[in-house]
């Protein structure tokens, strides 16, 4: 091998190291650059409070959903998951005592996830608890359970307890723990940390993929393309809470409205992003999931979708936002 | 073993036994540098393992909704099929396998139940599921209409037993049947158990359950003709047994054949049947 040809082969691996290299870091700074716990905190009050409402209303019809003669009994709920990994503890059990002992646990767990206190125990267990009910009550599910379910995964992990919350004033109060010590970990610090970073990012890309299957699966209905999609979807009295049919005097408004509705799904994921674009997108978000609260009547599956968009908010807006309540 | 330990230990202080001395045996400035290595070391590995974490959460985040989208008549992409394995458990049992097709491919109609019944004085009676009066707040009213909805995506039509017995020579046919009658017992199961439920509300012997499709009506019925959107005209008794030559498995004979029998009243309930209150037969 000539001199020049080892240096050209030098060279291209150098290239290909320094690629790699950019691409590392790009990906550390995409997924472990440390990030304040503001944005999930207050995640964590709205995901803690829908979690709490949602348990006192399994817990209000427990016999109808989950006692012995339940509309979907123990049998039925089990033979729906019959091959698959899913597995729930209430198809062991229905008496009323182990389903108000679970209900009354889980709205007690997702409360103190609301308020902060022992955030590090009570998120992990309010997931669990809620799987539980998840499994055994599947076919009265909809995206409300997906979307709260995703949440608290991801806020288990991360450190939302370190600000606005009870642990934070527990912390100030009891003074800084020792680093590495158990009272650190229940009560951490309330500094920038990489696990911040990745239950973020995780949030923003699930919601990335949520909006992108949904308007990939919309572009296979001709209703979306010729723009009478936001019409039917007005005129269901199952769904409907608020009469909208004056739209329909409109033909052209509905038919932006759905094409509107297509486009923004479909491509949340790319123009979310960009700070250019960042904003009209999150506002368009807000827009879509408040009708489907106001009009469509539901409340907490709008409520949710907009707190879940929550996390595209950096953690300086809420710094500033408490500057000013305060 | 003893190897990956003393890392361990190295890693708890810093990494520095690795350089043959202890924190205490080195000068000032280079314990701290010697310190700061070890760190880099344990973050690096750290990192490495968080990362492979992500790789699988950011695969079973999209495995779900990715073989979801990919059905069809024929079934689901090899390739889904794939990208799915490996997560299959996690996703199953976390909650994550979904195909969050939210109004997809378009906005349809609502699925309802009728349920009738002789009730404790043996009169004939029936109630409707979901009820948005009856069921409050508006997600306990949710909860029942997914209830109703995903029965009709779990219907299945029923085999009829003469098609057993002529093709259960064809072993092709045999599986395809034998996958049909699966899904219609899973079906009727969830049917049995909705309709014990509704009878041991209303202190009934027997409960019949139908399906009512409430179709979406057209601008025109709305804003011309002036339908209310509950008009009895748009509410349809769906019969257990259809002509649904999409639904039936290739090679087999359709069953007899059944019109959708429009509801007689308002409530989709017929005029000698008393309609009650979903929830009367709640204690209070």
């Amino acid at each position: 091998m000539s001199d020049g040809e080892h240096l050209q082969r030098v060279t291209s691996i150098g290239a290909v190291l320094g690629w790699m290299r950019g691409w590392t870091e790009l990906w550390r700074r995409f997924w472990f650059q440390p990030l304040g716990a503001e944005t999930l905190a207050v995640i964590r009050i709205c995901t803690g409070a829908m979690l709490a409402y949602m348990h006192v209303i399994w817990l209000s019809r427990q016999a109808d959903f989950f006692g012995p003669q339940a509309w979907i009994n123990r049998e039925a709920s089990q033979s729906l998951h019959a091959g698959d990994w899913a597995w729930s503890w209430f198809w062991y059990a229905d008496s009323p005592l182990a389903v108000y002992s679970h209900l009354g646990m889980a709205i007690l767990f997702s409360l103190l996830m609301m308020v902060g206190l022992g955030t590090r125990l009570v998120i992990p267990l309010a997931w669990f608890l809620t799987l539980m009910v998840c499994h055994r009550s599947t076919l009265a599910l909809f995206g409300l359970d997906q979307v709260v379910m995703m949440l608290t995964m991801y806020l288990s992990f991360a450190r939302s307890g370190s600000v606005f919350s009870l642990d934070a004033k527990l912390r100030d109060r009891l003074g800084r723990p020792p680093e590495d010590s158990g009272e650190s970990w229940l009560f951490p610090s309330s500094k920038a940390v990489d696990t911040n970073r990745i239950a973020t990012r995780l949030i923003q890309l699930h919601l990335c993929a949520i909006y992108l299957f949904g308007g990939l699966s919309k572009m296979r209905g001709e209703m979306w393309y010729d723009g009478s999609a936001m019409w039917f979807t007005i005129v269901n009295y199952e769904y409907q809470s608020l009469d909208l049919t004056w739209m329909g005097r409109s033909p052209l408004l509905i038919a932006t409205l759905s094409g509107m509705t297509i486009f923004w799904e479909t491509f949340y994921s790319a123009l979310v992003w960009p700070r250019l674009t960042r904003p009209l997108v999150l506002a368009m978000a807000v827009f879509v999931h408040g009708g489907i609260a106001i009009g469509l009547g539901m409340i907490t599956f709008g409520a949710i979708m907009i707190v879940a968009n929550l996390a595209f908010i950096a953690p300086p807006f809420w710094r500033r936002f408490e500057r000013v309540a305060s | 073993m003893a190897k990956r330990k003393a890392l361990r230990s190295g890693e708890s202080h810093g990494g520095v036994q690795t350089r043959g001395s202890t924190p205490s045996q080195l000068p000032g400035r280079g314990a701290e540098l010697a310190t700061a290595s070890g760190n880099e070391i344990q973050w690096s590995k750290r990192r490495w393992i968080l990362s492979g974490l992500i790789v699988f959460q950011l695969l079973a985040i999209c495995a779900g909704p990715f073989q979801f989208f990919t059905r069809s008549s024929r079934g689901t992409s090899p390739l889904a099929d794939l990208v799915r394995w490996p997560v299959e458990p996690y996703i199953e049992f976390a909650f994550l396998d979904h195909g969050y097709s939210f109004f997809a491919p378009q906005p349809g109609p609502s699925h309802l139940i009728d349920c009738s019944f002789l009730d404790s004085n043996g009169k004939l009676s029936a109630v409707r599921y979901p009820d948005r009066r009856a069921q409050w707040p508006r997600l306990l009213y949710h909860r029942h209409f997914m209830l109703t909805e995903n029965l009709q995506q779990l219907w299945v039509e029923p085999v009829d037993p003469l098609l057993l017995e002529t093709r259960e020579s064809n072993l092709g046919e045999a599986e395809v049947l034998s996958g049909w009658m699966e899904a219609r017992q899973l079906y009727e199961q969830i049917r049995d158990s909705m309709a014990a439920h509704v009878a041991d509300k209303f202190e009934a012997d027997e409960v019949k359950i139908d399906r009512v499709e409430h179709r979406l009506p057209t601008d025109e019925e709305v804003l011309r003709k002036r339908m209310r959107l509950n008009a009895r005209e748009f509410y349809i008794t769906l019969p257990d047994s259809v002509p649904a030559p999409m639904q039936t498995p290739p090679g087999l004979v359709v069953p007899q054949q059944f019109d959708a029998v429009p509801s007689d009243s308002n409530s989709g309930i017929p005029s000698n049947v008393e309609s009650v209150a979903p929830d009367s037969g709640d204690a209070p």
